[in-house]
């Protein structure tokens, strides 16, 4: 068992080798001052488009016919078995209760986001998670209840993945994995890692109780998957292309996290025309990182 | 960083164009207190109009369109919505593609307001970030103990009206999911604008009823 994850975990670090293609990039400085030059608004209204296109490009999808195909798969097995659980623990399940499983699952892994804490730096945070794991593991009995949160020790998350990524790791291309859904190798490395690291696990594989960690991870599966009901309802409705809106929603909600909530810096955002003048220049010497 | 000549004329002329462009600034504060009260004035302005149980889908769409219009910059964002493929669509493609995707917008969150149940915004405070963008962070307070929901607005001010270009929920912006999925389908439809039109097309027909 753990000789094979580390075969995959090698065979998955390969992929962070693979270097990023930056093709567009020069074409799209050339086209850039070619209008500065001109200072022309209309055509600088086009290379913002241009300008912000580049960012698709580098957002590529190299995989993405495996993706597709994985994710039908992924889409079947969640009609079939995972909505409907995630269904039953929302609408059968008393509040009470489902809030005592994420506490309870949330402090488990206690562990894991203090280590991912203090390898990213974290100091401050590194110790509301003790402060959590303290206050929770006694007073919310087990961790069934929030009471660091009552006093303001509100939970955050990490995990390796994150912190590879701090650390400057790329995230390599996206990757849809059968039954766990959107993810890339860095975040697959970072889960198998946090699979090995974690302590409870460690303790239930070494006393054969391997179906702990197996009914811990079927029950965040459900629980996570409860969480996100109605928003991927409405994204499945409303939008032209799944598999694109999920990509798009998984890689942002990444970034976010990663960044822990703060201000992407240069985050692109729809301009207006006549504010053209001022932004068109401004990104074209902001393009020479 | 290599910097050659041309370069270096072309960042001179930027900075000089920014310095230039630049209005004597209006004070900072200002600017983000008057996007803080604009996104507060909208919210309040939402409930009001739109979350009633008994109006009409059809009276709740008109009112919703109309605060669409009033308060978000809709023909802007559905532009960088679909990024460089704006210069290949055609004049008639552009109109049909702004209305379309006005129609995409209602049809997809006037629903929402139906199923209201006491979500209230509470603002945070609000970032100016380079004199022309307020970022106003916000939460959605739900009831029920649900955990609030982190929700950024990214207002303009340009001639002194307030009008949003992003929303941003718990860190994914509206504006670029919906800029990958259309160029996602575009790709698909072997890089024609028309199949992203045809999609859109079906879509807002199918949302409506």
């Amino acid at each position: 068992m753990i000789g094979g994850l580390f075969a995959l975990l090698i065979s998955v670090g390969l992929f962070f080798v693979s270097p990023k293609t930056a093709h567009a990039v020069d074409d799209g400085i050339s086209a850039k001052f070619h209008v500065v030059d001109k200072v022309d608004l209309e055509q600088i209204a086009e290379i913002q488009n241009l300008d912000l296109s580049l960012e698709d490009d580098l957002d590529t999808d190299p995989l993405e016919g495996f993706n597709r195909l994985i994710f039908g798969f992924n889409e079947m097995i969640d009609v079939l078995f995972l909505r409907p659980a995630a269904e039953f623990y929302t609408k059968v399940l008393p509040p009470p209760i489902q809030r005592g499983v994420r506490n309870f699952l949330r402090n488990l892994r206690s562990p894991v986001i203090l280590a991912n804490d203090l390898l990213q730096g974290e100091m401050d945070r590194a110790g509301v998670t003790v402060t959590r794991f303290l206050i929770n593991s006694t007073l919310g009995i087990g961790g069934l209840s929030d009471q660091a949160g009552k006093m303001g020790y509100y939970y955050h998350n990490e995990d390796f993945g994150q912190t590879f990524a701090v650390w400057g790791t790329g995230q390599g291309p996206y990757l849809v994995l059968p039954v766990l859904g959107p993810s890339n190798p860095r975040d697959l490395v970072g889960a198998v890692v946090e699979y090995l690291v974690d302590p409870v696990n460690i303790w239930a594989n070494n006393t054969d109780r391997e179906w702990i960690p197996v009914s811990r991870s079927v029950a965040s599966g459900v629980e996570r998957r409860a969480a996100v009901l109605e928003l991927l309802d409405e994204a499945k409705k409303s939008s032209l292309d799944y598999y694109a809106t999920m990509r798009s929603l998984y890689q942002q909600r990444r970034a976010d996290e990663i960044r822990n909530g703060e201000d992407a810096e240069n985050r692109p955002a729809p301009g207006f025309s006549y504010n053209l003048f001022r932004s068109g220049p401004n990104q074209a010497s902001g393009g020479q990182h | 960083m290599m910097i050659n000549k041309r370069q270096f004329l072309v960042a001179l002329i930027a900075v000089s164009c920014l310095l230039l462009a630049k209005p004597a600034p209006a004070q900072a504060d200002d600017f983000t207190d008057g996007a803080v009260k604009f996104i507060e004035t909208l919210a309040d302005d939402a409930v009001q109009s739109l979350t009633a149980k008994d109006i009409e889908k059809k009276e709740r769409i008109v009112r919703f369109r109309e605060l669409l219009k009033k308060n978000f910059a809709v023909k802007a964002i559905g532009r960088w919505v679909l990024g460089r493929y704006w210069r290949k669509a055609t004049t008639e493609e552009k109109e049909e593609y702004n209305k379309l995707f006005e129609d995409l917008i209602v049809a997809t969150y006037v629903n929402r307001f139906e199923e209201f149940s006491g979500e209230t915004l509470k603002v945070i405070k609000a970032i100016n970030q380079n004199g022309k963008d307020a970022i106003v962070k916000s939460e959605i307070l739900r009831p029920a103990g649900q955990p609030p929901v982190r929700v950024d607005w990214r207002v303009r001010a340009p001639n002194g009206t307030y009008k949003i270009v992003d929303v941003l929920v718990e860190g994914v912006s509206m504006s670029q999911t919906q800029r990958s999925e259309f160029s996602s389908v575009i790709k698909r439809e072997g890089g024609e604008v028309a199949g992203l039109l045809a999609a859109l097309r079906t879509k807002t027909e199918v949302l409506r009823n």
